[in-house]
């Protein structure tokens, strides 16, 4: 018994050792952010990796989203409620601009971006070349921390308005094809879906661009124990992203729906 | 050669964890020297390398390089002097997604705004110091061999002209015709460049080679410094274990 007690209280322990380690690392960040030299090229090649090149996964995942939710919206709206099969659009649109847009287009662009960036740092970690970038005087948190945490909180927005967009559209086809009409669904989209509701969902994404780059940041620079390092910081970097994504989703979303959203 | 002193540890203790890693260090490294550090792997070689670097903060004691005691330094200070300094490290430590040209005029072009066009001329003249051909530029690190990546790693130590040169381990894993081609770059910085330099190492030869000083380290402490003659000559059984390289004495082999 006392070796569980002892157990649970070390996994919590660490727990607390380890958001710690985050805030830190998020007030370096922030803090390095506003010294000179900005680093644009750096950013800007960030941005380009992050949010342009991340664009036909986040697409099709949207896409394909939009596509079941229509068909599952219509299966339940008109065999379970019956004759109600004109608010697909509705549902389709809410449910994708509050929820699935931001959270699978996060859940994608972690599982793609915030690996790939956990295993380039924790690869840089274990060769040294954070030794070398301090030796050269490049701060590592400024060179690679920053770019990675303003391009993630600034693509994930864009990325989810394209995903909700076109989300949108799939359940529109699938609509159209098997159920009501397309007017039908347009209609009830316009009637029910707030510019609230798309900012609430864009205002989400953003702070899971900033979860992903933490938890990416945090996992590589972190890095000890060679190749076998890297692979336990790039699959932590996911399945962290994952926890935090999901469970600030919640309370993000507690929060936007008492202010409004 | 003796003159000032460039660098000086004063009574240092750093730990990892239990391990007591250096104990009551104290070494001074002269203006224009090339200080040998020798010792088995694990004794704390690097991490002498790295506290000189700013890049580990002794437990206690003090770290001065130029007459600044560097530890109580704040990031801009210490990454000024910095620019005095230039560190080869183990593997090279290349920015693998730089190519050779970014990588070793990181600095200049950061630090000291310097044009392409002129950070191009320092570099083909860097690269030619180090024995290299101007067709690398373009190319990644991961094209190239182990020998040429060190000399890379070396060209972007020297790319500000620093006073002072910290190599780790500058022949480890690579070819005899390599790694004293490596120890001539290292006697040439010295006489060139008039550089000082502190070399990890644990290859006697190149030590033998290379240094001015050599200094013996063993389970955390400095048992014995002196001229290569010194040391070749020297009765402690320590030394002659390890210059001999032999299994027998007082050394165990874990």
């Amino acid at each position: 018994m006392t070796s569980f007690i002892e157990q649970f209280g070390k996994i919590i322990v660490n727990y607390i050792a380890e958001i710690g380690e985050m805030v830190l690392l998020t007030v370096d960040i922030f803090r390095q952010m506003f010294k000179k030299p900005f680093e644009e090229k750096l950013i800007l090649e960030q941005m380009v990796k992050i949010g342009v090149e991340s664009i036909p996964v986040a697409v099709t995942t949207a896409l394909f989203t939009g596509m079941v939710l229509a068909l599952q919206a219509g299966y339940t709206l008109e065999t379970k409620i019956q004759g109600v099969s004109q608010f697909i659009g509705s549902v389709v649109s809410i449910s994708m601009v509050r929820e699935l847009g931001p959270v699978l287009t996060a859940m994608v662009i972690a599982g793609r971006m915030g690996s790939s960036a956990a295993a380039e740092i924790g690869t840089m970690q274990v060769t040294e070349q954070i030794d070398a970038l301090y030796t050269l005087a490049a701060n590592p948190v400024k060179y690679l921390g920053v770019p990675r945490f303003l391009a993630f909180t600034f693509m994930l927005p864009l990325l989810t308005m394209f995903a909700d967009l076109v989300g949108w559209v799939g359940g529109l086809v699938v609509c159209a094809t098997r159920f009501t009409t397309s007017t039908v669904y347009i209609d009830s989209t316009l009637s029910s879906l707030n510019s609230s509701d798309i900012l609430g969902g864009l205002i989400k994404a953003t702070f899971f661009g900033a979860i992903i780059a933490i938890v990416a940041c945090w996992q590589g620079f972190g890095t000890t124990n060679g190749a076998e390092g890297v692979g336990k910081a790039t699959t932590n970097a996911v399945v962290f992203s994952f926890m935090l994504i999901l469970i600030s989703d919640y309370f993000l979303t507690s929060i936007l729906t008492v202010l409004g959203f | 050669m003796e003159s000032k002193e460039l660098i000086q540890l004063k009574n240092v203790n750093k730990s990892f964890g239990d391990r007591k890693v250096l104990v009551n260090v104290n070494l001074q490294v002269y203006a224009g020297e090339t200080l040998v550090i020798i010792g088995r792997s694990g004794v704390g070689k690097s991490t002498i390398l790295k506290l000189m670097a700013g890049l580990a903060m002794p437990d206690s004691g003090e770290v001065w390089i130029e007459g600044e005691e560097i530890c109580h330094l704040k990031e801009d200070e210490l990454n000024e002097l910095r620019k005095k300094m230039g560190v080869v490290f183990q593997y090279a430590a290349l920015f693998d997604s730089l190519t050779v040209f970014e990588n070793i005029a990181f600095r200049l072009l950061r630090d000291f705004k310097m044009t392409r066009a002129a950070a191009v001329e320092v570099v083909r003249q860097k690269l030619e110091l180090v024995g290299l051909k101007d067709d690398l530029l373009d190319l990644k690190p991961a094209q190239l061999s182990g020998g040429m990546r060190k000399r890379v790693g070396l060209a972007r130590a020297i790319a500000v002209n620093p006073e002072i040169i910290l190599y780790d381990e500058p022949t480890s894993g690579l070819d005899p015709v390599t790694s004293e081609a490596i120890n001539d770059l290292i006697l040439d910085m010295q006489k060139k460049l008039k550089m000082t330099s502190v070399v990890v190492t644990h290859d006697m030869h190149s030590a033998y080679k290379v240094a001015n000083r050599i200094a013996m380290i063993y389970d955390g402490k400095i048992i014995e410094i002196g001229t290569p003659d010194e040391i070749k000559k020297s009765r402690d059984p320590y030394i002659v274990q390890f210059v001999t390289g032999s299994v027998e004495g007082p050394m165990p082999v874990r």
